[in-house]
């Protein structure tokens, strides 16, 4: 195995320029896929963050006398989707209003009375994010509720969105990947015809195919690894140069922006060792069947 | 032991090889002794070269026989073809070195794809390598060297792996006649260590040079089969 290796680096180094298209295209399809699955995956933690942080707003019709909202609190306490119930009076909603109105709270000095409804404000159980539009649904039917309010066309949307990048990073994999196969064993089989005569000489002084084909595959692991770590390593700068920014922009969702976890690089290196050693068995046995 | 009383480790049953219609060779059948001295001549095209492949599988007979030291060829998978050519030293016209790799890589290269552990490869490329004089050259590449260096390298190459039998393809083809002086007698000396030596010529002052049996192929066909009258 020591020779093995010697002679795959010894044809590295005499081949460096075609080994570094090969590892630039490896290291490029790793960037491609991995900054589309960085995307997806933190997209999709995003997305969850919101799911958790929902919060119904249930208004109420004017004027409702104490006894039926207590009627309706009871209700709704009843849901199993609801974790916590809490009622906001139209003082409370005003006082909410200044609050986060504090520069421009003279703006709210004018008014001659206080048009803000009664409300709920409904917190829902985690791992039912998902049934928010039926709860809504359901909500509203009670009488005496005026409407229910919460993101849902944005979340909706959103969801869609992710489940859409993840379709398509799934799909960036298979091609980048396939695309990636295809450079190795062109490389290779470049390398292969510029050694034809090479490779002749040695099988007349007895080498097995075994002999002569073993440092083409190990070159061509050695250019998955060295690609895919690229690839990687490169991606993880631009996100530790962009993470801060990132996470910055979208700090007031209670989100953290994360790289991919380390199953994930694990696997694209492996998986892009395995491109290299496709490549390289394609070219091979497209090799031996010609010689 | 004369070469004549040793049993026959070449053996030859109605070959013929076919290049589409055309006959290369043409029903030979012969049989050559162990630690025999043999040349094979004959005009261009009249079979020589074909003959050596069929004996180390460069090609493969169209029909017949062909036994190379207890081994027959005819049924040979394609995957112990190298056991065969680790039994055989071979040399071309045109070397065929690695353009690449020094002079001792391409020795080494022998014993490296027959598995031989990296000190033994060592010692053995650098004893033949002093055989052939070309210890000084270990390190240089086969383009900066003259034509019977080349050769001499290739020779050291054929000599490596110690092999029963040994295969020239017009070995002095391409060398000055000094060239080829060093080259023949480093041929010659395997022979006298107990090697059979098959050497394919058109060149008659080499065939007068060493005393050998000659086979002359004509159009294919064995033509003649005699002791060069040098032969003791």
């Amino acid at each position: 195995m020591h020779l093995h290796l010697r002679k795959a680096l010894q044809d590295m180094r005499n081949n460096r320029f075609l080994n570094a298209v090969t590892i630039v295209t490896i290291a490029l399809a790793v960037i491609i896929v991995g900054a589309f699955s960085l995307f997806v995956v933190n997209a999709g933690d995003l997305l969850n963050t919101w799911r958790q942080g929902i919060r119904l707003m249930i208004y109420l019709d004017d004027g409702i006398a104490g006894e039926k909202r207590a009627q309706m609190e009871d209700q709704l306490r009843r849901m199993p989707e609801i974790e916590r119930l809490q009622f906001i009076s139209k003082q409370e909603a005003m006082d909410r209003l200044r609050r986060q109105m504090s520069r421009h709270a003279a703006l709210l000095e004018g008014l001659a009375q206080n048009p803000l409804p009664e409300a709920f404000e409904v917190e829902m159980r985690q791992g039912v994010e998902r049934k928010v539009e039926a709860l809504a649904q359901r909500i509203e039917q009670i009488d005496g509720v005026e409407e229910v309010a919460y993101g849902k066309q944005w979340i909706k949307r959103f969801g869609s969105l992710v489940e859409l990048l993840r379709i398509i990073s799934y799909a960036l994999t298979g091609l980048f990947s396939g695309a990636a196969v295809f450079f190795v064993a062109n490389t290779i089989r470049l390398i292969l015809y510029s050694r034809r005569e090479e490779v002749e000489i040695m099988r007349l002084v007895g080498a097995s195919e075994r002999f002569i084909r073993t440092p083409f595959y190990i070159q061509a692991l050695l250019q998955g690894a060295i690609g895919g770590l690229a690839g990687i390593g490169i991606l993880y700068l631009v996100y530790l140069f962009t993470a801060g920014d990132m996470a910055a922009a979208l700090g007031g969702f209670g989100f953290s922006f994360r790289f991919l976890p380390w199953t994930a690089v694990a696997g694209a290196v492996l998986a892009a060792m395995v491109v290299g050693w496709l490549g390289c068995l394609a070219s091979l046995k497209q090799f031996i069947v010609s010689s | 032991m004369q070469a004549a009383d040793q049993p026959a480790i070449i053996r030859l049953f109605r070959v013929t090889r076919r290049y589409g219609a055309a006959k290369a060779l043409d029903e030979i059948s012969l049989e050559i002794p162990a630690s025999a001295f043999v040349f094979i001549t004959g005009p261009s095209g009249a079979g020589k070269t074909t003959l050596l492949k069929l004996l180390y599988l460069g090609l493969r007979a169209s029909e017949g026989q062909v036994i190379v030291d207890g081994m027959n060829l005819a049924r040979m998978d394609r995957h112990r073809i190298p056991m065969l050519r680790r039994r055989l030293g071979i040399i071309f016209q045109d070397y065929k070195l690695i353009a690449t790799r020094s002079v001792y890589e391409n020795v080494a290269l022998v014993l490296e794809a027959a598995g031989a552990p990296r000190r033994a490869i060592a010692a053995r490329v650098n004893t033949v390598l002093r055989t052939v004089g070309m210890e000084e050259r270990r390190d240089a590449l086969p383009p900066s060297l003259s034509g019977g260096e080349q050769q001499r390298v290739a020779v050291a190459r054929a000599l490596v792996g110690e092999p029963r039998i040994l295969l020239a393809d017009e070995p002095t083809g391409s060398l000055d006649s000094a060239s080829a002086a060093v080259v023949m007698n480093l041929i010659t000396r395997f022979h006298q260590r107990g090697g059979t030596v098959l050497v394919a010529t058109h060149d008659h002052h080499l065939i007068r040079s060493v005393p050998a049996r000659v086979i002359r192929l004509e159009a294919g066909r064995l033509a003649e089969f005699h002791h060069n009258p040098l032969n003791p």
